[in-house]
């Protein structure tokens, strides 16, 4: 197998043990195991990547094989895989880099880098392998290293809390994939995804199952990518490290729902699941992106615009264009990697404030962090010349081409929402007079190696990477496409964010007044309220959860646990008690007895044999 | 030539393990690898000695072998010094007896293994050793006398004592297999000729009881079925009999003994004899194309995980005094590393997947239900399942409990490296299967 390929699959793991061990002996290693760890990984990506010649690289190796009895497993790295790959390992590389400053203050450093390592090398395996069960088992590694690293300060009751949540969250989608695989060996028989692909191409499966079998891991990536309904738990894993939100909450590990869509796109588009994909992403762009208006934390305020932009790619994977998609996504995490580190060096300046309206007037303190955040913000907001201006555009050209009213309508009011509540966040941290004495006085001094260099990098990225968008569209596609000719489209765009910032600026930096007017009435406030609690989902799954399952079916099911199954496990105690008595009297530990046992067992053997082979 | 350098190397390290024990283990591991280097490059005996064979199946198993035995030279201190040079001639003979193909010589070769055995628990040093000692001998004794009286018979009515060429034809050589079986069974602790192996592997040194349990045991299981094959395919009906009956009796009667026991040492020893049940699966399967890969599957997890799990309990008895499960109180946290070693392979032994146990489980079982023996491997499986209470049990013990004291306890950079040997063994072979299933294809 090729080196590369091994790299990318074992050192990872490796890294994970010898960053946890050699960390144990002395702290700083940690770190640089981690660091040299994720540099190996980031140059084998783009070693693969300049090798890479259209044919991707293949390997069929059977995990376990004998008999009939196969489990699968190979290795498939395609122009789709080797882009995830590069954002995984680069954005990741640049994370653990930028960890040095912000995590440097943590005593369980071993653990925080083991737990990192762990998870890239999961995410790693879910993009180059090319089958279904090797992908899940990727898949899970990432959901064990999300829960993980979310409750990494477990002895805060909310981050326990939250990781358990998004375990739990995540886990409900999880047995709808693991649901499709048992589908597809059954009634297709494969659960390679390029063989999938080939057989929805030829019309080969049966469209029923294809479509359940879609629907059943979009399922999945609803929870992995944090779409409607199962978003909540992307909010609360804000409590972990703001690196880790950057790196797993924010640029990578949410990407797979999208990343599997797209893997096995040729098997939506036969399947119509597209339709629902549309529809769902369309919602949850919505609700995302009018939740993040009213948020006070910076995290949660990037958390739902996370939501609502994977939502965009989402849609336009739904509406049929891999492109307008798969380009989303590269755009979209890495602004948003720039937005959650810059968001981490502002938190790490203000001493861990998260409160954004606790914050303000850090653009004198700190103004090369306020530059970096405002880029990552501009491209967020879809402002040309930074890279989500075309992606953005690119989507919602293809939905108005292509989607049905609803995702046309609530696609585009998610995408121009999002200039407002960017400027909203960027305005109240940065702008204005310090709202707490604490950070009037003292920041933290970002250093310029480990905090401003990954910010600059990412920026440099975000804004000249549009530059080479029909490169990487032609890369992902493997042909030139041609966005929908949409008349009036970019100036119909280009005004309502205008419209939308002029309105924020001038209610947030000249008109406070004005805008505590308008809360404080009664409507607004319930509005508000509805807003800053993401439409109340999380307390309607809470309910559903605790009436219906816990309180019904669970305690149900605990009753039958209680009185039949307990009594009878109790019971077998009772019964393994007496043959071990009678079995006792064998062994009564002299060597006569052993020996008559042994002489036993000849006879038992010899007449056996006689009475057998009789006929001899 | 390997088997030359291993006999060396045993004849030289008695001159130093006295004075600088280093240079003793250096010289062990160098022969191992040594050896090692000489069987991959296909020159084991067989280019020395007529009479044995080496293809990629026995090499496999020999890699292994050798692998551990070195795990467990490196792991010694103390008064077992002496055991090193016995690794050397065991791990000799026993190449010789993996890789034979004349009953003559699987007779001799076994008697070998099994004076080395005794010599392995004649390391006395309380009254306790000495009893198992001495049941251990008395018992290997009367089998001895079993096996060559059954030799005798069989060498009456064959003209070759070639694998391929023996005369299996009419009662005689069918009544001296066997008596042979019979004798060989005491060896793998096979119900009913169990007794001396229960009480003897929880009373000799733990050292040495990670030898005859893992190491002899696994080498024996491999050896007995190349030489017993032809037999087995002869006659189904009585091998399909005959080996189904005491693999159920075997492993339940263990599995059972082993849930109440209070002595960590004896709940380890009949689930080593629980083990041996399931390994007798594949033999009765012998019809089966998969029989030899699930042998061979089986040897090989268990050879590294059952030395493993004795080799850290000698540890914890030298520097913690366990003797009972009482004793295991509170050590994941005075002893981590010892402890996540010992869970590691304890899991294996119960067999969790990912690690060896569980799939030379599966491969074995498999054979059971290609042959169509699946109400046996129904109750193997129910079997395995009873088994992870006791094994569970041992794990609440190290990790759930409160310590009574806390000092900790460190692990000898010796003693690290061998776990570290055995559980890749332990790992690799519990990820990578086709290793091991693609080596049997031509047996």
């Amino acid at each position: 197998m090729n080196n590369a390929v091994y790299i990318l699959l074992v050192a990872p793991f490796v890294g994970a043990a010898l960053a946890y061990i050699l960390g144990k002996l002395k702290q700083p290693l940690a770190f640089w195991v981690a660091e040299i760890t994720g540099a190996i990984l980031f140059l084998a990506s783009v070693v693969i990547f300049l090798k890479y010649s259209n044919t991707p690289i293949n390997y069929d190796i059977p995990w376990i094989h004998y008999g009939n009895f196969i489990i699968p497993f190979g290795i498939y790295i395609d122009h789709l895989s080797i882009i995830m790959l590069l954002i995984a390992t680069g954005l990741g590389f640049l994370d653990i880099h930028f960890a040095h400053d912000y995590m440097g203050e943590d005593p369980d450093q071993p653990r925080y880098y083991s737990k990192v390592l762990f998870f890239i090398g999961g995410m790693i395996l879910l993009v180059i392998t090319k089958n279904l069960i090797g992908a899940f088992v990727g898949w899970e590694f990432m959901g064990l290293a999300s829960y993980a690293l979310i409750s990494f300060w477990y002895y805060k009751k909310s981050a326990a809390d939250a990781g358990m949540q998004a375990f739990l969250y995540t886990r409900l989608g999880d047995i709808f994939i693991l649901a499709a695989i048992a589908l597809l060996m059954i009634f297709v028989g494969t659960t390679n995804l390029v063989e999938l692909n080939h057989l929805a191409d030829a019309g080969q499966i049966n469209k029923t199952v294809a479509l359940v079998a879609a629907l059943f891991i979009f399922m999945g990536a609803i929870g992995k990518s944090g779409q409607f309904p199962l978003y909540p738990w992307l909010m609360n894993a804000m409590e972990g490290p703001t690196t880790v939100s950057a790196l797993i909450h924010g640029a990578t590990m949410v990407n797979s729902g999208i990343y599997i869509v797209a893997r096995l796109f040729d098997f939506y588009s036969y399947t119509d699941a597209l339709f629902v994909v549309a529809n769902v992403a369309a919602l949850s762009a919505f609700i995302g992106s009018t939740s993040a208006l009213v948020q006070k934390e910076i995290k949660k305020i990037l958390a739902y615009s996370t939501m609502s932009h994977l939502s965009i790619a989402f849609v336009g994977l739904g509406v049929g264009s891999l492109a307008a998609g798969m380009l989303h996504l590269v755009n979209h995490a890495i602004f948003k990697a720039l937005l959650f580190l810059a968001a981490g060096a502002v938190i790490y300046l203000a001493h861990h404030t998260k409160d954004a309206w606790k914050l303000g007037g850090l653009v004198k303190q700190a103004p090369f962090v306020a530059l970096f955040f405002a880029m990552g913000s501009l491209s967020l907001a879809g402002v040309p010349p930074f890279s989500g201006f075309f992606s953005k555009e690119l989507v919602i050209a293809s939905a108005w081409e292509w989607g049905n009213g609803f995702t046309k309508t609530f696609v585009t009011i998610a995408a121009l929402l999002s200039i407002a509540y960017i400027t909203r966040l960027w305005i109240l941290i940065f702008l204005g007079e310090p709202r707490n004495e604490d950070i009037a006085g003292s920041v933290h001094k970002p250093s310029n190696l480990w905090m401003r260099l990954p910010l600059g990098i990412l920026a440099f990225v975000t804004l000249f990477i549009s530059i080479w968008q029909s490169n990487i569209i032609h890369f992902i596609v493997g042909k030139e496409v041609v966005e929908p000719e949409i008349v009036g489209l970019t100036a119909f765009m280009l005004t309502g964010m205008l419209v939308l910032f002029l309105i924020v600026v001038g209610l947030y930096i000249k008109g406070l007044n004005l805008l505590y007017k308008i809360a404080s009435h009664h409507f607004v406030q319930t509005i508000h309220q509805i807003l800053f609690n993401g439409y109340y989902v999380e307390a309607m799954i809470t309910w559903i959860s605790k009436n219906i399952f816990v309180n019904s079916m669970a305690k149900a099911a605990r009753w039958f646990d209680t009185f039949v199954i307990d009594y009878i496990v109790n019971a077998t105690v009772a019964m393994s008690l007496y043959t071990y008595k009678f079995f006792r009297f064998g062994h009564s530990g002299r060597i006569g007895t052993y020996m008559g046992q042994f002489v036993l067992g000849v006879a038992i053997i010899v007449i056996a044999i006689l009475l057998i082979v009789k006929g001899l | 030539m390997s088997f030359i350098i291993l006999i060396a190397a045993g004849l030289i390290v008695p001159i130093f393990y006295r004075n600088n024990i280093f240079i003793a283990k250096m010289i062990a591991l160098i022969a191992f690898i040594v050896a090692a280097y000489f069987i991959y490059q296909g020159e084991s005996l067989n280019s020395v000695f007529p009479y044995f064979v080496l293809d990629k199946a026995t090499m496999l198993i020999e890699f292994a072998l050798l692998a551990t035995l070195a795990a467990v030279s490196l792991s010694l201190t103390g008064f077992e010094r002496p055991l090193i040079a016995q690794m050397l001639f065991l791990a000799g003979v026993s190449l010789g007896l993996l890789e034979t193909n004349n009953f003559f010589l699987f007779i001799v070769l076994f008697e070998v293994v099994a004076i080395i055995s005794y010599i392995l628990v004649a390391n006395i040093r309380n009254f306790f050793n000495a009893e198992g000692a001495i049941k251990a001998f008395i018992a290997g004794a009367v089998a001895s006398g079993i096996i060559l009286l059954g030799f005798a018979l069989f060498s009456f009515t064959t003209d070759s004592f070639n694998y391929a060429h023996m005369n299996i034809n009419g009662k005689f050589p069918l009544i001296a297999v066997a008596i042979m079986l019979a004798g060989i069974f005491y060896k793998l602790t096979v119900v009913p000729m169990h007794g001396w192996a229960a009480d003897a592997y929880s009373q000799v040194n733990h050292a040495a009881a990670a030898i005859l349990s893992g190491v002899i045991k696994s080498v024996v299981l491999v050896a007995t079925f190349k030489a017993f094959y032809k037999f087995m395919i002869a006659y189904p009906v009585a091998t399909v009999l005959i080996f189904s009956f005491f693999a159920v009796i075997t492993m339940t009667l263990a599995n059972f003994m082993a849930l109440f026991q209070k002595r960590v040492s004896k709940i380890l020893a009949y689930s080593s004899i629980a083990h041996s049940g399931y390994a007798l699966i594949p033999f009765a399967a012998a019809a089966s194309v998969y029989s030899y890969a699930g042998i061979l599957y089986y040897a090989i997890a268990y050879i590294f995980m059952q030395t493993s799990v004795f080799l850290i309990l000698n540890d914890f008895r030298r520097e913690a005094g366990v003797k009972y499960l009482q004793d295991l109180k509170g050590l994941g946290k005075r002893a981590p590393l010892h402890s996540l070693f010992f869970t590691i392979q304890i899991f294996s032994l119960a067999g969790i997947p990912l690690l060896a146990g569980f799939l030379a489980k599966a491969v074995a079982f498999y054979a059971g239900v290609d042959a169509g023996l699946w109400p046996i491997v129904l109750i193997a499986a129910l079997n395995s399942a009873l088994a992870v209470a006791y094994y569970a049990w041992i794990i609440k013990h190290l990790y759930f409990d409160e310590a009574k004291c806390n000092s900790t306890i460190k692990m000898s950079a010796g003693s690290l490296i061998g776990q570290l040997i055995l559980l890749a063994g332990t790992i690799y072979f519990g990820i990578v299967a086709a290793d091991v299933i693609n080596s049997t294809v031509t047996f």
